[in-house]
């Protein structure tokens, strides 16, 4: 196994593997973010965003993402679109829902002080509702992160593609246990090392600033 | 001047509608240390977030400095029981956090944070996180907050109700130094009788269901009080009024289970009604 992991990097194989993997991961994983905060934000904020779509988001929340490709299939072939399309489907939800969350947990008196203050409108919302909500929307980019990661390692799987998740697939295909052992080992690494490099800092940061790193 | 004209106020709740305040009309000079008290349900925060901007009247008005109140602003400043610090922003950015919100040049920054945390004593822990700090030492660094924008009026809803008697009596004396020294307008709005008599020029009472003003007392002490000698007699005479209405509370609230004992008031060491709650 050690071998193959060792053969996978010399020759590129797996590299080429995490390379398209990653760019996948980052363009899915970016366009949750920028859709999913708003609408989360949105969601907490007005009644008629929260009557109109909150179901439906905690309705799609329920489904899980590879139940797109389906649909991401008939719309965009086996495209790179496809693939994007069910990232983006597997980790927009848990975003927006956390997101909400979070913003539901703001401690009125905060928002209540900001506006005795004068503050109001767009100075409300970016100076003080969403940093008073970054604990929970941390925690909810996590979630996301780990959902685009499972959903693209399906949604390449399941055809042609490229990426790791297609070496895995080859690999099955030439009944190559080692190479097989040697993506997942790889996957797990490239997980590990986000979350500590990533989200781990960005988590302790934020646990020392409000103080909620201490029982 | 704060002028509150004929002002009624009703909230609408699950268990019916509450007339929190009944035509009530108060004259607020400029410079007053006012403090308001009653029990519990009297109104008297409402009165005070009146005057911020933060709720409207039902009828009647209120102006501050001949400007009606639509909205909060900057020149109304409020201090909440709980300090409101930022818990994302350091002791000094939270200062200026209420200084970029008033619209101060930032060049005029540094040198109001430094005046305004000196004048608290926390100048040396000006890059803490507000968890870092004791609840006493929130409350200085949430009166820098409102003080250091400016305001003409200082509102207070019960600022040192959470803290230890011992910490409340260094933020009496140190309030009433920094009253003293920028002469602002201040509102306060306490259930503690000793702390209003300590504090105000004027301790104005309500009485509840529906608010009023029952009684306005004129403190005429010399500063700085200590809360014994003088203070004491205001503090007897108020609360004898004050009785009548808890008392009052506590049977709507109790029902029949309610039996006051004559001329025993349920006050705490600190003198306050219902000051332990």
């Amino acid at each position: 196994m050690a071998r193959s992991l060792w053969e996978g990097f010399s020759d590129g194989t797996i590299l080429v593997g995490v390379g398209v993997s990653l760019r996948r991961l980052f363009i899915g994983y970016s366009i949750s973010l920028i859709v999913g905060l708003p609408l989360g934000l949105g969601l907490a904020r007005s009644k008629v965003l929260e009557d109109s779509l909150g179901t439906i988001v905690t309705g799609m929340q329920a489904l899980p993402s590879i139940c797109w490709l389906p649909i991401a299939l008939i719309w965009f072939g086996l495209s790179e679109t496809a693939i994007l399309f069910v990232v983006v489907a597997g980790s927009l939800f848990s975003i927006t829902i956390a997101t909400t969350a979070g913003v539901r947990n703001v401690p009125p008196l905060l928002v209540r002080a900001a506006r005795t203050m004068g503050a109001r409108g767009p100075q409300l919302y970016f100076r003080v509702i969403l940093p008073a909500s970054l604990p929970g929307i941390l925690s909810g980019m996590r979630l996301g992160w780990t959902f685009a990661w499972r959903s693209l390692m399906a949604g390449e799987l399941l055809f042609v593609s490229g990426g790791l998740g297609q070496l895995l697939a080859t690999g099955r295909e030439l009944r190559d246990m080692s190479r097989v052992l040697a993506v997942m080992v790889t996957i797990v690494g490239l997980g590990l090392l986000t979350d500590v490099l990533v989200f781990d800092r960005l988590e302790q940061r934020v646990r020392e600033r409000w103080g909620t790193d201490r029982a | 001047m704060i002028r509150i004209s004929q002002v009624s106020k009703h909230f609408i709740s699950r268990t019916g509608s509450h007339h929190a305040l009944d035509s009530v009309s108060l004259d607020i000079a400029d410079g007053q240390f006012v403090c308001l008290v009653g029990p519990s349900g009297c109104g008297k925060s409402t009165l005070l977030n009146l005057i911020a901007g933060l709720e409207m009247p039902d009828s009647g008005s209120v102006t501050v400095f001949d400007t009606p109140v639509t909205a909060p602003g900057p020149d109304r400043s409020v201090m909440f029981q709980d300090s409101a610090l930022f818990p994302w922003l350091s002791v000094r950015k939270n200062v200026e956090f209420g200084l970029e919100l008033a619209n101060v040049p930032r060049s005029e920054w540094q040198g109001r944070v430094e005046t305004f945390l000196k004048k608290v004593h926390l100048w040396r822990f000006r890059d803490a996180y507000v968890h870092e700090l004791s609840g006493g030492m929130r409350q200085r660094v949430a009166l820098a907050r409102s003080l250091a924008p400016d305001p003409r009026v200082l509102l207070m809803d019960e600022p040192f109700a959470s803290l230890d008697a011992q910490t409340r009596d260094v933020l009496h004396v140190e309030l009433q130094e920094i009253w003293r020294a920028t002469q602002k307008t201040v509102v306060f709005v306490t259930h503690n009788v000793r702390e209003a008599v300590r504090l105000g020029d004027r301790v104005i009472m309500l009485a509840t269901r529906p608010g009023r003003i029952k009684h306005d007392v004129k403190i005429d002490l010399a500063r700085p009080r200590e809360s014994e000698g003088d203070v004491a007699y205001y503090v007897g005479r108020i609360m004898k009024e004050l009785k009548v209405e808890v008392d009052k509370v506590m049977r709507e609230e109790m029902g029949d289970a309610w039996q006051p004992t004559p001329g025993d008031l349920p006050s705490g060491p600190t003198g306050g009604v219902g000051g332990g709650i």
